[in-house]
């Protein structure tokens, strides 16, 4: 063995370390650099968690955050079609029950009678958003309603302050709203009424 | 080669010393909880508008009226960020007897003006005991139609509430999952 410092292994062996050191220290400025994650005081990691959601755990990706304007439209965009399979799949649901649902006459009677008169409050009335005609079909457990109005405002107003008047009688609902050919427009619900 | 081993040895030290750096970085709860008066809104403002807004929240000193409250959310880019999961809203009844408020989590799309508008509503009912008791009504991925959800299914959730007399709206809560910025 000779007992002086080969010169070559030396080299070899910096190169490897600089290499290492440089890498991992472009890694770590890589994280702190714009668009890296820095929490501020009140996005951080809250201790309170009501539940008993694992702290750490890897989900999937899901929304991108949108540097620019437009990709914030795009993902507006996106985020819109997320929703509307949402609605889908709640009125998918709604609406098999329905179909495959007998008339508890007795039941379907009251909760039409509570549903309209639901279908009216002084608030609804305060901002002029009362439906021109009004009907409630229900079965077992859920109803379908039907109503009108002379606009969209008045639609999308009425479904607003019905959901809240009517939300404990009809828990969970999906509404569709359409133009009918004259030019009024339609709000149809299918709503889960009896748990 | 005695030198060639200790340069080697060198070499994994420093490797090891350096991995440290990203072995805290994980896919955390984030909760962000607020006063109602930053999210809640009477649904139409104006001269018959009865909330007041408190630093302690938005209290209904008139006729039950209809809130609205959207939720702040943070997106950060990273892997694993994901829509809100959760969100409650807290109230306090300054009534002398219990009362009971209804809210509504509407997920929908406007349609604009002539397209076709649809919405899916959750509504929940609460119970809050009088002169000053508490209770919160809470929307979990449960209330996600689609099956399997681990979201609510919407970057910008919004809650509507039917407020009634002295009757306040504290804090509203929402929350997600995402990076923890280790």
């Amino acid at each position: 063995m000779n007992s002086k410092t080969p010169v070559v292994p030396m080299v070899a062996g910096a190169i490897v370390i600089a290499l290492i050191a440089g890498v991992s220290g472009w890694a770590m400025r890589a994280r702190t650099g714009p668009g890296a994650v820095s929490p501020a005081a009140d996005d951080a990691p809250s201790t309170h968690a009501v539940d008993s959601t694992p702290r750490a755990t890897r989900t999937p990706p899901q929304p991108a955050a949108p540097a620019m304007a437009e990709d914030f439209l795009a993902m507006q965009a996106a985020n819109d079609e997320s929703v509307s399979k949402l609605v889908h799949a709640g009125k998918q649901k709604l609406l098999t029950r329905y179909e495959g649902e007998r008339v508890d006459s007795a039941w379907a009677t009251r909760k039409q009678q509570a549903l309209e008169q639901l279908s009216v409050s002084p608030q609804i009335e305060q901002i002029n958003a009362q439906p021109l005609s009004f009907v409630a079909t229900c079965r077992t457990s859920v109803c379908l309603i039907g109503a009108d109005f002379p606009s969209r405002v008045a639609a999308d107003d009425w479904f607003t302050l019905y959901t809240l008047n009517a939300g404990p009688e009809m828990t969970n609902a999906s509404s569709e709203r359409t133009i009918n050919s004259d030019g009024s427009v339609h709000v149809q619900i299918y709503g889960l009424a009896r748990q | 080669m005695n030198t060639m081993l200790k340069t080697g040895l060198l070499t994994v030290g420093l490797g090891i010393a350096f991995c440290p750096a990203d072995a805290g970085a994980a896919v955390a709860t984030h909760l962000r909880y607020s006063n109602a008066v930053n999210y809640c809104q009477a649904f139409t403002p104006g001269p018959s508008n009865t909330i007041r807004n408190r630093v302690i929240g938005s209290e209904n000193i008139g006729t039950p009226i209809a809130v609205a409250c959207n939720f702040h959310h943070v997106l950060n880019g990273a892997a694993g960020n994901t829509n809100p999961n959760q969100v409650q809203v807290f109230f306090t009844n300054g009534a002398a007897a219990a009362a009971s408020v209804s809210c509504t989590l509407l997920t929908g799309t406007s349609g604009g003006i002539s397209g076709t508008g649809v919405q899916y509503a959750v509504t929940k009912t609460v119970s809050v005991p009088a002169s000053g008791g508490a209770n919160v009504i809470s929307w979990s991925t449960a209330d996600n139609p689609t099956a399997g959800a681990t979201d609510l299914g919407n970057i910008m959730v919004g809650v509507n509430c039917n407020l009634p007399t002295n009757m306040t709206i504290s804090t509203t809560g929402v929350r997600w999952m995402a990076d923890n910025g280790v």
